[in-house]
C-alpha cells in the first residue's frame, strides 16, 4: 500500500527483463544472418584461408538483403512484439 | 489481514508470461526472417532485394501465419 512515488520493483523487474530480452534478440539476429550468409556465400572447399572479391561483395549484398528481409517480416507480423 | 501477497503474486505472474510472449515472439521474430531469406534469397548479384524475392518473403511469412493460425486452432477441435 506504499504511494508511487516512482517505478515500483515489479516494474524496474519488467523493464530490466525487456532490455534482456531486447539484447537477446539482438544477438540470435546477428548471429541467424551470419549463419546464413556464411552458407551462401562462402565456398564450401575452403582452398584460402582469406575471403576472396567475390565473397566480399557477397556477403556485403547479403548482409543488406538479410535486413530488408527482417525489416520486411518485421512489418508483417506486427513490428516489433508489443509490450 | 490483506498481506497484498495474492495481488501481488498475480502480477507477478501476468507480467511473466507477458515476458515469455515477448521473449517467444522476438525468437519466432528472427526465425521466420532467417526461413524465409533462407528459401527465398539466392542470388547476390546486387545489394537490394528484387521484386521476386520480395514476393516471395511476403508469400513466405504469409504462409506462416496461416499454418501458425491452423496449428493454434487444432488442439480446441480435437478436444472432445
Amino acid at each position: 500500500m506504499a504511494a508511487k512515488g516512482g517505478p515500483s520493483n515489479l516494474e524496474k523487474e519488467q523493464m530490466f527483463g525487456m532490455a534482456e530480452k531486447e539484447m537477446e534478440y539482438r544477438v540470435d539476429l546477428f548471429n541467424r544472418l551470419t549463419h546464413a550468409c556464411f552458407d551462401k556465400c562462402i565456398d564450401k572447399r575452403y582452398k584460402e584461408a582469406e575471403l576472396n572479391m567475390g565473397e566480399n561483395s557477397c556477403i556485403d549484398r547479403c548482409v543488406s538483403k538479410y535486413w530488408q528481409v527482417t525489416n520486411l517480416v518485421g512489418q508483417m507480423l506486427g513490428n516489433r512484439p508489443q509490450m | 489481514m490483506a498481506t497484498g501477497g495474492e495481488e501481488e503474486d498475480q502480477a507477478r505472474m501476468a507480467a511473466i508470461a507477458d515476458s515469455l510472449q515477448n521473449r517467444d515472439a522476438m525468437r519466432l521474430y528472427n526465425w521466420v526472417s532467417h526461413r524465409c531469406f533462407s528459401d527465398c534469397v539466392t542470388t547476390f548479384y546486387r545489394r537490394a532485394l528484387g521484386k521476386k524475392e520480395e514476393d516471395c518473403v511476403r508469400s513466405c511469412v504469409r504462409k506462416f501465419l496461416l499454418l501458425s493460425a491452423s496449428a493454434a486452432a487444432a488442439p480446441s477441435s480435437l478436444d472432445d
